[in-house]
């Protein structure tokens, strides 16, 4: 299928992430200074402002925290993948992720339902996603 | 009581349409005649502008200057603001405080947008890049699966049903078949939402739970809202009507880092309590409201952030029809942005307008009985900016 989807802006703050995608690891940051864990990956710590972050595997497990099945208007690099469902996972670390979500037609997700990481290269741009599904 | 300082003395609206076929510049002109020609004036009395829209919808760049000129409102001095849905509410927080400060006693604030200006693949790539475009774009999010997110939890955790959904829009329906200024003026029935109907298809799936119906029609329009210091405003004015509290609030736009969504969105309560607060007044004293129900979901949510109902509990207020014309707290009766159409630039300036003929008695079929105070929630993004503003006689 040649969907041509929306890539990521990578820059230096969120380039390892990407990259550590591409090795079947979904990474959050952690702060040597307060041990704050947190998602999106940032330069500073949101609570102390320390730079002294590190790079930390998140277990990969996870519950639904809301979830939407996009069937109409989606944009035009989504298109051809309607129709596909977007969810916000709270990982077993207490972080909230963005991701989307793998089920069949015959196992409606729901909300508070058990979720695992699992990865997507997408041909087009390599870029590899981060790819929820119901355990 | 609070003070009488700043009042909104002009009003003006263009008709809210699709496929607006002239410029910006005559689409903002519609409003502004209107506004200019409402509050007596002419540009000579103006003693600076300010111009509101998304600028992602233009193709004009650094439109003030522009419009300024257009609307002959040079050399005065003439501002840009921009908070997507949001702006022209914004833009008379700003008015209102630069005559507060003295520093221009008549200011008019002029919102627009034409949404037809760019064609849709662009519009909604566009619209796309106003999410984190980090973190949130590259996994398929778009506007309605935002509010979706949002109606998931909040329908799970409140009781809230799929059916209550469908009451507000034909809610909004019994009021946007009176409003000749919406793009939708059809009234809109329980049939309507019935899959069996192939025309009328308010059933369609969108983003789940969220179908057609569901969400508000872009439409191409301009509003404009002239405000006056205390002086200007009674000597220009038979009828003032005066801007008793505002309220703002920000929000995180990556949805990761949102308060609990059962609770709705946090914004418009920290907004409505500012407002409230410098109006001197509860919720229980607001007699009629416009609220941003961009997606059927968002009325109800504002219930409950305006605190017109508990939280968890402004299903009730839909269920017993309180928020009709004719109800303890009308909402909407202009058909809000569901019927009405949503312009962003102009959408907060067009409520204003409403909740303005409402105190002023000049809401023609529309008019609620002979309300005091009046309430305008606008909320630009996903909850991004959350605006509040209290007028009363
Ligand atoms: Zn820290």
């Amino acid at each position: 299928m040649d969907v041509n989807r929306t890539v990521p802006f990578v820059d230096w703050d969120s380039a390892p992430f990407w990259e550590k995608l591409k090795e079947g690891k979904f990474m959050l940051m952690e702060c040597s200074e307060c041990h704050h864990v947190f998602f999106p990956a940032r330069i500073i710590c949101p609570e102390c402002w320390s730079s002294a972050l590190v790079w930390r595997e998140a277990s990969g497990n996870g519950v639904i925290y809301s979830f939407t099945t996009v069937e109409a208007g989606a944009t035009a690099a989504f298109e051809l993948l309607t129709p596909y469902t977007i969810a916000l996972i709270t990982l077993e670390e207490g972080c909230r992720v963005f991701g989307m979500l793998r089920h069949g037609a015959e196992r409606t997700p729901a909300i508070g339902a058990q979720v695992r990481c699992d990865f997507e290269i997408d041909s087009n741009s390599g870029f590899v996603f981060p790819v929820f599904g119901l355990v | 009581m609070p003070s009488k300082d700043v009042a909104i003395i002009g009003v003006g609206q263009s008709n809210f349409v699709r496929g607006y076929e002239g410029s910006i510049k005559e689409l903002a002109f519609e409003a502004f005649r209107e506004a200019m020609q409402n509050a007596k004036i002419t540009q000579k009395d103006v003693d600076a502008s300010i111009f509101c829209s998304a600028p992602e919808y233009d193709k004009q760049r650094s439109p003030a200057g522009v419009m300024a000129e257009y609307m002959g409102l040079i050399p005065q001095p003439t501002f840009y603001l921009e908070s997507v849905c949001s702006s022209s509410s914004m833009g008379v927080k700003v008015a209102y405080s630069m005559i507060k400060a003295g520093l221009h006693d008549l200011v008019v604030v002029l919102g627009f947008q034409k949404m037809s200006e760019i064609t849709s693949a662009e519009s909604q790539e566009r619209m796309g890049r106003g999410a984190d475009i980090q973190w949130e774009s590259p996994f398929g999010t778009m506007m309605p699966g935002y509010y979706a997110l949002y109606a998931q939890a909040y329908m799970a955790a409140n009781g809230l049903t799929l059916d209550d959904l469908m009451n507000v829009r034909i809610k909004s329906g019994t009021y946007g078949q009176i409003n000749e200024r919406a793009v939708y003026q059809r009234g809109v029935t329980e049939a309507d939402f019935d899959p069996a109907n192939e025309k009328a298809r308010m059933w369609g799936p969108v983003a789940s739970p969220l179908r057609v119906g569901d969400c508000c029609a872009n439409a191409d329009g301009s509003s404009c809202i002239i405000l006056a210091g205390a002086d200007r405003a009674k000597a220009l004015c038979d009828k003032p009507v005066w801007v008793m509290g505002i309220g703002a609030a920000s929000a995180s736009v990556n949805m990761v880092g949102r308060p609990d969504f059962a609770k709705g969105m946090q914004g418009p309560h920290i907004a409505s309590a500012e407002a409230y607060k410098m109006a001197g007044i509860t919720a229980a004293d607001i007699d009629v409201a416009e609220v941003h129900d961009c997606f059927t979901i968002a009325e109800i949510m504002a219930y409950e952030g305006l605190g017109f109902a508990p939280i968890g509990d402004g299903k009730q207020l839909i269920r017993e029809k309180a928020t009709y014309k004719e109800g303890r707290i009308p909402v909407n009766v202009d058909g809000g942005l569901l019927s009405k159409g949503h312009p962003v630039g102009a959408t907060g300036g067009s409520q204003i307008r409403t909740i303005v003929l409402q105190l002023r008695g000049e809401a023609g079929p529309m008019q609620v009985k002979d309300p005091e105070i009046g309430l305008v929630h606008n909320v630009g993004g996903v909850g991004l900016y959350s605006n509040v503003t209290i007028l009363g006689r």
